[in-house]
């Protein structure tokens, strides 16, 4: 199976924004998003505020970007209920991004994978270097104990979401993949910090990275992404030819 | 500041930081002490294997402010720096005259000139797909500089200001405020990694001029020449007019601003602020009377009536110079522009563009 | 692609439609009881195996076409395919779900896709065909072993990846179906 380069976006009131260490900094129009080179697409609703308008907003922006397109589509913020499930499904989702990196969501998880399927959920932790972290502050609890915790009631894969490296070019947490690949067999997406194409290459050779995503405005543009399948692919990364 | 402004904060009272910044923690700093360690600084980067003939080397543009920080160094402190400038996508008379004129005083200057073919490719390619004409520009000026310090083997470099705290941004951290890092100018600067911008027309050899090498970087010290001295871009302008012959915009006023005295060097320059008022919302005018009231020289009424008048002028008597570089037609560059606009910020409005929300006094 | 689609509300419409796609969402009990209450079983495999009708099931829609599934508990599917949806782990040396894209190898001519060419398309499951009918077995796909990806019989084929999902060779298989079916 080949592995995954993830174009993801990020909706701050449907309005595509780039992050720094999960703080929204920079906003922009969504006209220069090319799906087309990538191998799955995903969501989040980054909103301070989960209320009908910013629902609207962020089903308009999707509905936008996914017209002309035919890629799996992942959608994920804020999801507590199997309502949250069900609106995201009606805005054409395929999969769901869960939040795990608290205790508090793991028996609403395994609701969603007794109805929708172990395949639809990916279960997302927040880190910054081997402690489980948020936004606001890094915790001193170990990611690793974390995800031995969660065990197999993490869906199909697991997305680590680096805080720490984030919006800074610098490429992604590979030691941190490490450390859960020896925990846990679970297949590992990626996130936080790919700055070139050189950072998903070394990223997609360790063993249980199934992915990377990159949610970079720069980096979602066509020249962008099909340029470093070029180099990827020549480079012998097993990614697919598109 | 505008809260579309890309990385600005904040506080509680609606400050930006570039305004706590000018406000409180200007008038608090011991600037001769800055000073002193400043000279300290330069000394303990010197070794025998480094260079003799120059102190420094500083980022010159030959605008106000460069030159301002050239001559400080110069007579303040003794330094004898390098100039290097890395060369202005479409260059003015007003800057290769400036430039002239400092360099008449008795300076050392290099000028990085790169592949005009790939600086059209890239500035026409950035355009369409960022909004920003003058994304390569950004990672030339800091490459010319890094290279040639680290080829020259002068350790210390110097910029005018660290945007970020002194307008009001990101800032990294309480060293970033001092020293220009990687990270400084991957995220802040440039926004991206050079590497990514191959494509069937350029190859990695083509982006030389524009690569960052942290190797290099970690052997030199870059500074802010604005963290050891007090920043005010009217002062320089004084003693930049009271030392040589400076010549304003010879249009008397620059497009979409007040001021006549800023940011002369490139024509370029009037599509990039434009665009920034396209992409944002807010153009030159509300950016340099920003500065000015960071610095309590201007009252808001009067800031106003300038914005009012000025901010998001249309550079058209630059047109032609522009779509010249570019090779583009008027046309498509009015396309061009109008696919940049955030349908949150901007709306159709008979057969031109509004503002969802123009500036209005009572909320200035 | 310039195609009208509607959903479909009654049993009589899917006797009557040119063209139907069952898509699928859940699991196999689940969805197995929805169309049970909705009266659809019967006129499907009238469809299916009598008027032998342009039938396409994705993923889970494909997974009810076989006799029996095993999600969720032993249930019947809708019987267009002898055999039954397993749990690929049990036949697989790898226990993940299968998620992303892999290459598919065409075992005979199908919508478009000649026999031992291959072509990549996107894959999202948990569990996987067991048919009694190899004759059926047009496509394989290789993950911790070998298991089919498309079955057809008269003019109803059993999809387990997403075409839907697959860019331009999913695209090309979604026409290749709606040019189909001499109707």
């Amino acid at each position: 199976m080949f592995k995954r380069i993830i174009g993801l976006v990020l909706l701050d009131q449907g309005v595509v924004s780039r992050t720094r260490n999960f703080h929204s900094d920079y906003q922009y129009t969504d006209e220069f998003i090319d799906t087309r080179f990538f191998d799955e697409i995903a969501f989040i609703n980054i909103s301070q505020n989960h209320n009908q308008e910013s629902y609207d907003k962020f089903r308009n922006t999707v509905e936008n970007l996914m017209r002309d397109s035919q890629l799996p589509v992942s959608m994920g913020g804020g999801i507590r209920s199997i309502d949250d499930i069900e609106r995201f499904r009606l805005f054409g989702a395929d999969r769901y991004i869960i939040n795990q990196t608290s205790i508090t969501n793991d028996q609403f998880i395994s609701r969603v994978i007794e109805i929708y399927g172990k395949s639809s959920v990916i279960s997302s932790i927040s880190h910054s270097g081997e402690f489980i972290a948020s936004r606001r502050y890094v915790s001193t609890q170990s990611i690793s104990d974390r995800v031995a915790e969660i065990g197999s009631n993490c869906g199909s894969e697991i997305l680590l979401n680096s805080i720490e490296r984030d919006g800074t070019l610098r490429g992604l947490d590979l030691e941190t993949a490490k450390l859960i690949s020896r925990v846990s067999k679970a297949p590992l997406i990626l996130s936080g910090g790919v700055g070139n194409a050189t950072h998903i290459d070394d990223a997609l050779k360790v063993n249980n990275v199934v992915g990377v995503t990159t949610s970079n405005i720069y980096h979602l543009t066509t020249t962008t992404v099909s340029s470093w399948r070029s180099s990827l692919l020549s480079n012998g990364a097993n990614i697919r030819l598109i | 500041m505008p809260s579309t402004r890309p990385r600005v904060s904040f506080d509680k009272n609606g400050f930006c930081n570039g305004c706590v910044y000018n406000r409180v923690r200007k008038e608090i700093t011991n600037w001769d002490e800055r000073k002193r360690e400043l000279v300290q600084i330069i000394d303990s980067k010197k070794t025998k294997d480094t260079n003799t003939a120059y102190d420094c080397v500083i980022g010159w543009s030959g605008g106000k402010d460069s030159s301002a920080v050239a001559l400080t160094l110069k007579k303040e402190l003794g330094l004898n720096p390098l100039l290097v400038t890395f060369a202005p996508l479409i260059p003015t008379e007003e800057g290769e005259f400036n430039r002239r004129s400092l360099l008449e005083l008795g300076f050392d200057s290099v000028l990085i000139s790169p592949s005009l073919r790939v600086s059209r490719h890239l500035s026409r390619r950035f355009l369409i797909e960022r909004g920003d004409p003058k994304i390569h520009w950004n990672a030339g000026i800091n490459a010319a500089t890094i290279n040639i310090a680290s080829a020259l083997n002068i350790p210390t470099v110097f910029y005018s200001e660290h945007g970020e705290s002194e307008y009001g941004g990101r800032v990294l951290s309480e060293a970033s405020v001092r020293e220009r890092s990687i990270d400084e100018i991957l995220e802040n600067q440039i926004g991206d990694d050079p590497l990514n911008w191959k494509d069937e027309l350029i190859s990695q050899r083509d982006l030389e001029p524009y690569v960052i090498s942290q190797k290099k970087m970690s052997e030199l010290q870059i500074l802010y020449f604005a963290h050891f001295f007090p920043w005010d871009i009217v002062k320089n302008l004084d003693l930049v007019e009271a030392s040589v012959s400076f010549q304003r915009n010879r249009r008397g006023r620059t497009y979409g601003t007040f001021t006549d005295f800023d940011s002369l060097d490139d024509v370029m320059d009037d599509l990039y602020y434009y665009m920034q008022y396209i992409k944002f919302g807010f153009g030159r005018c509300l950016r340099d009377c920003a500065r000015q009231i960071q610095r309590g020289r201007l009252s808001r009424e009067a800031a106003f009536e300038y914005i009012r008048k000025f901010d998001g002028e249309f550079p058209e008597e630059s047109i032609d110079s522009l779509i010249s570089f570019l090779e583009i037609s008027r046309q498509d560059l009015i396309k061009i522009i109008d696919v940049h606009r955030r349908p949150d910020i901007w709306k159709r409005e008979n057969k031109g563009w509004q503002l969802h929300s123009p500036l209005q006094l009572e909320n200035f | 692609m310039g195609v009208s689609v509607t959903p479909i509300d009654s049993a009589s419409e899917v006797l009557s439609v040119r063209h139907l796609i069952i898509p699928g969402v859940g699991s196999f009990q689940t969805a197995m009881q929805h169309l049970k209450q909705n009266g659809f079983i019967e006129s499907l495999k009238e469809r299916c195996l009598k008027r032998k009708l342009p039938t396409l099931g994705i993923c889970l829609g494909a997974q009810i076409l076989l006799e029996e599934g095993h999600e969720g508990g032993i249930s019947r599917g809708i019987g267009v395919f002898e055999g039954t949806v397993e749990r690929s782990d049990i036949h697989l040396s790898t226990p993940e779900s299968h998620t992303g894209w892999d290459t598919v190898e065409i075992v005979r001519n199908i919508l478009g896709f000649k026999a031992h060419t291959r072509a990549d398309f996107f894959f999202n499951h948990d569990y996987i065909f067991v048919p009694k009918e190899t004759s059926e077995v047009y496509a394989t796909v290789h993950h911790g072993g070998s298991f089919p990806v498309i079955l057809k019989k008269y003019n109803t084929y059993a999809i387990q990846f997403h075409p839907e999902k697959s860019q331009t060779s999913g695209l090309s298989m979604i026409r290749a179906f709606l040019r189909s079916g001499n109707v």
